[in-house]
Parts: C-alpha cells; sequence; structure tokens
C-alpha cells in the first residue's frame, strides 16, 4: 500500500500531528467546568478514545493512522466551531471579553464549518477517494504529494480529487 | 461519448479546464439531467473561488475556534529555544509548567520546561539568571531532578528545562502505597539526605513542599525546583532576601517572611512540616503555639491515612521521640534547629533503630546546640555563596570543587568558610561588606594558620583561592596562593594536585601576557597532558598552543593546537559545549597561524550551534564573533565584520555589569572596523570608551592598553589632531621598548603607527627608522610574508616618493601587490592603500596614463569596502582630479574636484596642500 511507511519523514508528521491532536483536544476538556450538553462529552471522550488507538497505531500502519487522526481533527472542528457559535450566542459577558483579539482573530465564521461537515458526507456517497482526499489533505494537514503517496496514486491524480472535492464542497457552502 | 449517462466526476474533470466558451458548447451539446447540469455549473463557478475555509488545513482553524485561555495551553505546540511544548503539566502564581521535548541523538529528550510568567527585562535581572542556573545545572544528585539548562526567549521570558520527573508527590505516594510509619520515615530520611547534598553544593531549595518532593514508579525520590525560587525570584538587586519570593504559605520558615538571607535551615524547617503532613495528613500549624505531632491529628477529624493507624494509637507512636525531632526541625528560631539536613536525617536513622535521638538526648543536644551557637550563621556556607556572587566571583569555581569532594572534605571546607564568613558578616551593610581581596587574603591566612584541616584539603582550597584571584585579574595574590599550594602538595607527595597547579601556574603566565615563560611552563608539562586524558589536559594544550602562538612559534602552535583538536574530539561528544569550545579555540588558532579560509568554516558552525542551542554565551563565544569578524574583515566583506562585533559589544555588554577585559576588547575591535573604513567620529567613542575601560583594568602599563592607545593614535592621525596622535603613540609605544622586548604584532602595528605620523609631520627621519623598525619585527614574524608587511612597504614607499625615489616606491608597491595577490588578499583595505600609492608612484614618474588606471581601482575598491563619504575617498578623487588634470583632460579633473569637495564636510580635517590642490582643479577654467 503505502512505501512511505518507515521513512522518518512520515514518522515526524505523526508525530507533530499527534501532539497538536492531543494539545487541541486536551484544551478543551482542561476548560472543562460543566460541558453543557451530553453530545460535546460524549464526543470528547470518543476522541480520545480514538486517540488511544491512534496511540497503537503511530508505530504502525501510517495510513490508517491519518485517517483516524483526519476524523479526530474534524469532530474537534464541528466541536469547537459549535462552542464558538454558542460563546457568540448565549454568553454577551463572554462575547465582552472576546470582543478584541479573539474574536477579531475569528477569520471564518463557524456556521461554515457546520455546514463543510454535511457537505463532507454528500461528498463521500458521491467521490469516495476524493473525500479521503480532503480528510488527508484538510484535516489530517498533510501535502497533496504526501497523500497520493499514502493512497497509492498518481501526484495529479490526488491534485485532481483535491480540485473536485473543494469545487464540491465550496458549491455547497453559503 | 459513451451511452450511459457521464457521471458529475466525468463531466467536472473534462470540463474543468476548458474555456467558458469551450464549456458553454459542450453542454450544448450534451443533454444533461437538469439536476447534474445545475450542481455541475454551481462546482465550475466555485472551482474560481477562493473560499478561506478551505485555505489552511483545520488544524488552524481549529485553534482559531480554541478560546484562548491563561494557563499556557495557548502555548502548547509552539517552540521555546529548543523546545517544543507538549502539554501542560500545572501551573502556579509565577510560572507554568510544560511537558516539553526537543530533539537529541536520534530520539527525543523530554523534560519538564517552567515558563515564567512575566520577563526578566532587565540586564541584571538576566545576568543574576544565567548566573544562577549556570551554578543549578552542576547540581546532580540521583535524588534531585537536574536542571538541564535555562535560557531566556526571545520575548525576554526566562524558562528552565529540568528532568522530567513521572511520579507522585510524596504524600500522595505514600497513601496510595499504603506505607506504614517506617516506610514513610525512611523515605523522608532518602528526601533529607538529598537536601543535604545540595545544601552541601551551596544550594538552598526555598520552596519545599510535597507537590516538589516525588516519587516515580520505581518508588525513586526526586526533589524538583531546587533553587529555583530563588532563580525566579524578583528582577532586583539583593534578591538573595526572600521577601520578593513567592512563599508556600504553611511550609515557609517563620524567618523567611523577614527580610535577611536565606539559609539552609529554612529548608530544614520545611523539612518538619513535611514529616508533619506525611505522618499525619495535615499542615502542622505554623505559629506560636507549637502544636505537636502527636496532636496533630486531634485537631481534624479525617480518616486515618493508609498504612497508619488512626486516632490514639497514632498518637502514641508519635508522642515522645518523633515529636521531639519534628519539634526540632521546625523550631522558630533558627538557630534551634538541626545544623544540617544530614543531622536530621541521622535523628530519623536512629529512630529507625531504636536508638535515642539527639533530639531528646540532653547532653547531645546542649553540645549540638553549643556547636550550632559557635556557627552563629547557620548554613553560612550559602550566605558566603551570595556575598560571593555580590562581589562577583564564579560561584562554579567553589562549586565544582566543593561538590566533587568526599563528603567529610566537602562539610570540612564548608565548616572553613563558615568561620571566615562569620567572622566578617554579622550586622554588617550589605555596602560594608569586605571585598573579594580582603576575604581571600583572610582566606588564605586562615589557612596557613588552620592546622586542623587535611592538607589535600588546604592545597585545594589554596588552589580555588589562586583561581579566584586570577579570575579577578589579580595576578600577584594567586601567584603567591599557587605558591603555597604548590609547597604543600610537594611535601604531601600529591603527584595530580601538582599536575593541576602547573598548568594553573602556567595559565597565569599567560594571563600575565608572558607567553614565552608560558610556553616553556606548558612544554615541561607535556608528558601529563598526554598521559591525562581528560578536559585539564585537553585545556591545557589549548592553553600551550596559544602561549606558542602569541611568542611567535606559529608551527609549533599549529601542531600542538591540531593534537588538542584530536583530543577534544575524542573527549567530547558532537555539539557538546566542550566540542563547540575546542573549535573555537582550534578556529583561533588556525587565524593566529594565518589559515583563515580553515578557520572559518569551523567558527561558522560552533557559532551557529551556540547561538541555537540558546547556552549562556561565554567570552569563548565573545572571542568567537571576533575571530570570525577579523576573518570576514581580512576578506573585504566589512560590513559583516562590523555586524559580528556589535554582536559581540552587545552580548558583552549583557554579560558585564561594569569594566572588563572582554567587553574593553569587543569596544576595541568595532572601533577599529569603523576606523578603518575612516568612519572616525563613529569610531572614536568605542576606542574612548575601550581605553578608559582597559586603564581600569591593567593600568597603564599593558599591552592592551598600548594597542588601544596604537589604534586611537591612528584615528587622531587621521582627523589631524597631530598631537594628539604623538602623545598616544607615545604612550602606546613605551610598552614596545622595554628591554626584554621580542617582536610582537602588537609592536608592528606601533611602529608603523608611529612611521605615520611621522610621515604627516615630515619628519622623514624618524619615519624611515620606525618603519625600518616595524619591517624588521614583521620579517622576523612573518618570514612568508603578511598583509601587515605589504603595509608596511606601502608605507616605506610613501617616503621614497617624499625623499623623490619614485622608481623605488614603484618597485615597492610592485612587490606588495604581488605578496598580496599570493595570500589571496587582492581586495582589501591593504590593496586599495598600495594601488593608490602605486598610482602616486607612477604620476611621479609621468606615466600619468597608467597611474589614473590604479588609482580608479583603488577609488573603486574603497567604494566596496566602505560607505560613501569618508575622507579617504576625498583623497582618493583629489590623487584622481590631479592625474587627470597632467593628462589634460581638465574637464574630468574638474568634475572630480567638484564630487571630492561635495564630499567634503569639515574642512580642517583635510591636508591643506590637498584641500588647496582639489580646490584649484574644482575652480580651473574650462
Amino acid at each position: 500500500m503505502s512505501q512511505a511507511a518507515g521513512s522518518s519523514d512520515v514518522d515526524t508528521l505523526i508525530d507533530q500531528l499527534y501532539l497538536e491532536l492531543r494539545a487541541l483536544a486536551r484544551s478543551v476538556r482542561r476548560r472543562g467546568g460543566t460541558p453543557d450538553t451530553l453530545h460535546t462529552t460524549a464526543l470528547v471522550n470518543e476522541l480520545y478514545l480514538k486517540l488511544a488507538d491512534a496511540e497503537r497505531l503511530r508505530f504502525g500502519e501510517p495510513r490508517q493512522f491519518f485517517s483516524y487522526a483526519a476524523q479526530a481533527m474534524r469532530h474537534l472542528l464541528l466541536d469547537r466551531a459549535k462552542l464558538q457559535m454558542r460563546l457568540k450566542r448565549e454568553n454577551p459577558l463572554l462575547r465582552v471579553a472576546l470582543t478584541d483579539p479573539d474574536v477579531e482573530s475569528i477569520t471564518v465564521d463557524p456556521a461554515l464549518a457546520l455546514e463543510l461537515d454535511a457537505a463532507l458526507d454528500q461528498l463521500l456517497l458521491r467521490d469516495e477517494r476524493a473525500a479521503e482526499v480532503v480528510n488527508l489533505h484538510f484535516f489530517a494537514g498533510l501535502g497533496l504529494s504526501q497523500v497520493a503517496e499514502l493512497l497509492d496514486i498518481a501526484p495529479r491524480t490526488a491534485a485532481r480529487d483535491w480540485r473536485f472535492a473543494s469545487a464540491f464542497l465550496k458549491a455547497r457552502l453559503s | 461519448m459513451s451511452d450511459t449517462a457521464p457521471s458529475l466526476r466525468e463531466c467536472f474533470d473534462r470540463l474543468v479546464d476548458l474555456s467558458p466558451a469551450q464549456r458553454d458548447a459542450w453542454l450544448a451539446a450534451h443533454a444533461l439531467d437538469p439536476a447534474l447540469r445545475q450542481e455541475l455549473t454551481a462546482m465550475l463557478a466555485s472551482d474560481a473561488r477562493d473560499v478561506p475555509l478551505l485555505d489552511a488545513p483545520a488544524a488552524a482553524l481549529v485553534r482559531q475556534y480554541t478560546p484562548h485561555d491563561d494557563e499556557g495551553h495557548g502555548l502548547v505546540g509552539s517552540r521555546i529555544g529548543p523546545y517544543r511544548l507538549v502539554d501542560v503539566l500545572g501551573h502556579g502564581g509565577t510560572s507554568v509548567v510544560f511537558r516539553a521535548q526537543r530533539a537529541s541523538g536520534n530520539g527525543t529528550q523530554t523534560v519538564a520546561l517552567k515558563l515564567l510568567r512575566t520577563g526578566l527585562f532587565s540586564a541584571d535581572g538576566q545576568r543574576r539568571f544565567r548566573r544562577e542556573q549556570g551554578v543549578l545545572a552542576q547540581l546532580s544528585h540521583r535524588h534531585i531532578a537536574s536542571l538541564i539548562e535555562g535560557g531566556i526567549s526571545d520575548a525576554g521570558i526566562p524558562y528552565i528545562a529540568m528532568e522530567f520527573v513521572d511520579g507522585l508527590p510524596i504524600t500522595r505516594y505514600a497513601d496510595v502505597h499504603a506505607l506504614d510509619l517506617r516506610a514513610r520515615i525512611a523515605l523522608l530520611v532518602t528526601v533529607c539526605r538529598a537536601i543535604d547534598a545540595a545544601h552541601r553544593a551551596l544550594v538552598v531549595h526555598c520552596d519545599l513542599k510535597p507537590s516538589n518532593v516525588l516519587v516515580d514508579g520505581d518508588g525513586d525520590i526526586k526533589v524538583l525546583d531546587f533553587g529555583i525560587a530563588r532563580l525566579l525570584g524578583d528582577d532586583a538587586p539583593g534578591a538573595t532576601q526572600t521577601s520578593a519570593i513567592a512563599l508556600t504559605p504553611g511550609y515557609a520558615a517563620p524567618e523567611q517572611y523577614l527580610p535577611g538571607m536565606v539559609t539552609t535551615a529554612s529548608d530544614i524547617y520545611a523539612l518538619g512540616i513535611l514529616m508533619g503532613e506525611l505522618l499525619t495528613g495535615q499542615l502542622l500549624p505554623a505559629g506560636q503555639t507549637r502544636v505537636n505531632l502527636s496532636r496533630a491529628h486531634l485537631f481534624a477529624d479525617r480518616p486515618a491515612l493508609p498504612g497508619l493507624p488512626s486516632g490514639a494509637a497514632l498518637a502514641r507512636v508519635l508522642r515522645g521521640d518523633l515529636d521531639a525531632i519534628c519539634n526540632t526541625a521546625r523550631a522558630p528560631d533558627p538557630q534551634r534547629r538541626y545544623l544540617s539536613a544530614a543531622l536530621l536525617a541521622d535523628d530519623l536513622e536512629r529512630w529507625l533503630r531504636n536508638e535515642p535521638v539527639v533530639a531528646r538526648t540532653p547532653s547531645a543536644w546542649y553540645r549540638l546546640r553549643k556547636a550550632m551557637q559557635r556557627h552563629r550563621a547557620a548554613a553560612g556556607a550559602v550566605a558566603f555563596a551570595s556575598l560571593a556572587l555580590a562581589v562577583g566571583v564564579s560561584l562554579t569555581v567553589w562549586q565544582a570543587h566543593v561538590a566533587g569532594e568526599q563528603a567529610q572534605r566537602a562539610t570540612a571546607v564548608r565548616d572553613f568558610l563558615i568561620e571566615l564568613f562569620d567572622a566578617s558578616r554579622a550586622g554588617q551593610l550589605p555596602d560594608r561588606r569586605p571585598t573579594l581581596e580582603q576575604l581571600v587574603q583572610r582566606a588564605s591566612t586562615r589557612l596557613t594558620t588552620h592546622t586542623d584541616l587535611s592538607p589535600a584539603t588546604r592545597i585545594e582550597m589554596l588552589r580555588t583561592l589562586g583561581e579566584v584571584s586570577a579570575g579577578a585579574s589579580d595576578y600577584a595574590q594567586a601567584d603567591a596562593l599557587y605558591r603555597q599550594a604548590l609547597a604543600l602538595a610537594n611535601d604531601a607527595d600529591d603527584d595530580p594536585a601538582l599536575t593541576q597547579i602547573r598548568l594553573l601556574q602556567a595559565r597565569l603566565l599567560i594571563l600575565q601576557s608572558r607567553y614565552a615563560d608560558a610556553s616553556r611552563a606548558y612544554e615541561a608539562l607535556l608528558p601529563q597532558m598526554r598521559r591525562g586524558n581528560d578536559a585539564a589536559s585537553v585545556e591545557g594544550l589549548q592553553n600551550y598552543a596559544s602561549a606558542l602562538m602569541y611568542s611567535a612559534r606559529t608551527d609549533a602552535a599549529l601542531a600542538i593546537s591540531a593534537e588538542a583538536a584530536r583530543r577534544a574530539a575524542a573527549l567530547y561528544a558532537p555539539a557538546s559545549k566542550g566540542a563547540v569550545h575546542a573549535d573555537l579555540t582550534r578556529a583561533n588558532q588556525l587565524i593566529g597561524g594565518g589559515r583563515n579560509a580553515d578557520a572559518a568554516p569551523l567558527l561558522e558552525a560552533a557559532l551557529k550551534t551556540w547561538r541555537e542551542s540558546e547556552r549562556a554565551p561565554t567570552d569563548d563565544f565573545l572571542q568567537g564573533l571576533t575571530d570570525l569578524s577579523r576573518v570576514r574583515g581580512a576578506q573585504g566583506r566589512n560590513d559583516e565584520a562590523e555586524a559580528l562585533l556589535r554582536e559581540a559589544v552587545a552580548t558583552a555588554e549583557k554579560m558585564y555589569a561594569g569594566p572588563h577585559d572582554r567587553l574593553a576588547l569587543a569596544l576595541l575591535n568595532l572601533g577599529d572596523v569603523l576606523r578603518l573604513q575612516d568612519r572616525l567620529d563613529e569610531a572614536l567613542p568605542f576606542l574612548t570608551r575601550a581605553l578608559a575601560m582597559m586603564r581600569t583594568i591593567y593600568g597603564d602599563d599593558h599591552l592592551r592598553v598600548s594597542n588601544t592607545l596604537a589604534s586611537l593614535g591612528e584615528l587622531e592621525l587621521r582627523r589631524r589632531h597631530f598631537d594628539a596622535a604623538a602623545e598616544h603613540v607615545r604612550s602606546a609605544i613605551r610598552w614596545c621598548e622595554r628591554p626584554d622586548l621580542h617582536a610582537t604584532r602588537s609592536c608592528i602595528e606601533m611602529y608603523a603607527a608611529r612611521a605615520g605620523l611621522a610621515l604627516a609631520t615630515g619628519d622623514l627621519d624618524a619615519a624611515d627608522a620606525s618603519s625600518a623598525r616595524a619591517l624588521a619585527m614583521a620579517e622576523e614574524l612573518f618570514r612568508d610574508g603578511n598583509r601587515r608587511t605589504a603595509r608596511l612597504w606601502q608605507l616605506r614607499a610613501e617616503l621614497l616618493l617624499r625623499r623623490n625615489d619614485a622608481p623605488g616606491a614603484l618597485a615597492l608597491c610592485d612587490r606588495a601587490l604581488a605578496l598580496l595577490a599570493r595570500l589571496g588578499a587582492s581586495d582589501g583595505m591593504v590593496t586599495q592603500a598600495v594601488l593608490a600609492r602605486r598610482a602616486d608612484a607612477l604620476q611621479a614618474l609621468g606615466r600619468s596614463a597608467e597611474a589614473l588606471a590604479d588609482a580608479g581601482q583603488a577609488l573603486a575598491m574603497w567604494r566596496r569596502l566602505a560607505p560613501a563619504g569618508t575622507l579617504r575617498e576625498v583623497e582618493l578623487l583629489g590623487a584622481q582630479a590631479s592625474i587627470e588634470a597632467s593628462l589634460d583632460d581638465a574637464p574630468a579633473a574638474r568634475d572630480t574636484a567638484r564630487r571630492a569637495l561635495a564630499l567634503i564636510g569639515d574642512r580642517t580635517r583635510i591636508e591643506p596642500a590637498l584641500l588647496a590642490r582639489i580646490d584649484a582643479l574644482a575652480k580651473s577654467a574650462r
């Protein structure tokens, strides 16, 4: 499947991604207090289970690892986007507190992230491989050439998949 | 087209690269399902659209959407120094602790990285931080988490990387494992021993509490954060006082709330509190009302600790001995506590062996108390350390010797220090503290009268005191101390000590610029240095090579230098401090041997490694910067040389608060680079400061003072302040007129300066004598020629021209150019000067066309080497205008002369004859 399994390049990528995911996931757990919905808790728990799997996979099959990592990142994105929307909607105090640097640093409307999540489900039905390219490129943060290598396809094919997928997704974002 | 309807993907792939017209044509030709067609059109429109959502990886968005907090999580993933922050381990009032990693060899090293919440922005605070972390880094003990390194991030935030310990606080560990009373006491004994080891190394913890005493999975104790409270203390002078250090209530000893010195007694108090918490599960109340350990549990209605009996049963076992031990450790008066953590550990062990404890044995207690009263300052060693820091001694000198010794000798040394310091300390105001000289003097006097110390200890103390004196530039004192140590070592037949002292004596000769003597001393030690496969031997060889280099024995120096480099490579790991230092030293010696090309890559790599490691800068780093700047200067890359020297000055100013040899040298070098580019006004303040500083350090009669004077003399000469120049050169040259003089580079420069001055004032005979003397030295030192030789020929050529011997001048210039070409220095300051002089000679011979070519070349070269608008540029333009005039090209001459005039700011700086000529040429008729 992949020839890159042993290359230290991939190992470095895996390590970085893993650390990043754990840090991102943990930062919300630590904020803790009262997670308002069961859903959020379940989401974070599920994420942890997956990360525990990922830990086992770190030294095994890179493609599997990156798939899990991408899923975890997708969950995180959804979770954080919802958190942002809730913070803005529900807590005027927080909104005041967040006004300057934080709110301004948000350049992409979190609502778009929710739409993206739905569009991805549709893409999966239309073109499975293109959806996998989105997972590895956008969510796992791999370069397109690395994606091609992992999926054992020509770099040109990966690039075309990405072009198709992003056009598909963008067409569905309001 | 295929018969079956094409899929969305097929249509998209087919259309996406087509032009809009081609797309429309294709769509018109194919009857697509309307839904498919609509989707396809939308996608093709989107393809060109830029949507920020998909621009960056999802992780960036997640970060954007993750609310910021100030518990350090925002920093996770970022880099501090060489470390990457992995996650947050904990945070306190003043700092956040991260788990962090860095690449190390093939794997990664995990550390606990402590980041201060606010920066240390004052140079003083940063200096103290660096100094103290250097002390702590040497503290090495199995039960003390070691400090790996400290640094200051770009933002000025100090960080400390410590050994990462995966363990539980001692109290939690004891509960989780349901340890019984004896097991808990045994743990405590280990803690006490670790604390005592640190105290012997002159480090106080200052913030002992359960969360700083961890037990790992193997049951091994590690004490964390040693000395960190002090290290991260306040950013103000006098930070040895506790007032500004964040204290942990309950664990801080009463005196820690008062201004005054932190002592080991405070740690012993904290050990008493720790004992209480470990045995009763709660903090013993502090203050006037003393609560015995055995009664503490009565104040709480909590369940018994796992492994320990409850209520009355616990009180029964604690009552008596353990009460007494705990009360002694926690005595409100520091002088009534155990004198050392070792004594506390001894008492706990007595309890474990069912022997009577000292704390309850009146006679023993009485003796102990008396002993304590004799040593009024409990743990005066620490007080001494503070004083030593205050007067600027590197504690590491003490450290290296004290920590490495057998406990007994260390204790003897410490007691000696206690007494030494005690006699001078009581009730003294900070500004009445004895000076370093007084302390060393007092110490050596005592050492000669203190016969109860073992010879080995006395040898070592004398030697250390000698090093301290040498470090403080008190060479006479150092010499006397080394001699005393040597005599003792001779009597004691202590060969290793003899070698050590002799190496130090040889080094002292180098410090005193007695290079020939130093070379002889090292030569005699060569067999020992070759036998000893250790840092001292490598350093000895490196110093030997330097001594040879300074006595102009270049080939021998390079051979020894190569041997030192080989031994260093075998001894030190790549990129380690020792290896980097060895590279810097080797490069320095290669430069001394004229092998710049070999030195440059070594220097670049070593400096890079150093900067990247965020190691605190040292003199070696400064020397490396200076050396590389010299190479760059020789290559005509003056801007790079200047940048390196500005870095050196800035670094040295950070390192040294007051006058210091290294800072003065950095200033001198920077002044020289500016001066050689004719940036006289910029150079002057640096050289003036360098001179004042050199004089403060060395007095008047020292080579470095003379070097600085010579440089200032050249500067004043360029400014046409001939009286000042003459005064400087006269003072400088005194050093070269000693009877035992041998040829040195410095003296070449000084005689060259005197020759230049004589030429400027028209004293041709004096110029002849001085330049001849300089040339003789240069020929003795550099048999294969050197840039200095070429420069002197240029001076002599000017002299010949002034004596109307133009052919002789031309011949000398041609020789100089050939030499410079052979040295690979055809593009530099010296070549520029020779070309200009050659143009003068050709002009004098009436070969104006050739003269014009050389003059033009000199001008172009100068413009590459120095910024526009300098005095030299005016001179070169003036010369060119004269040549043009003699070629009957009046317009060109007028034009050149006017360009020269436009550059002149201060007309008094130009030689009057030259100025008159330029004026005349600029006004000449069309």
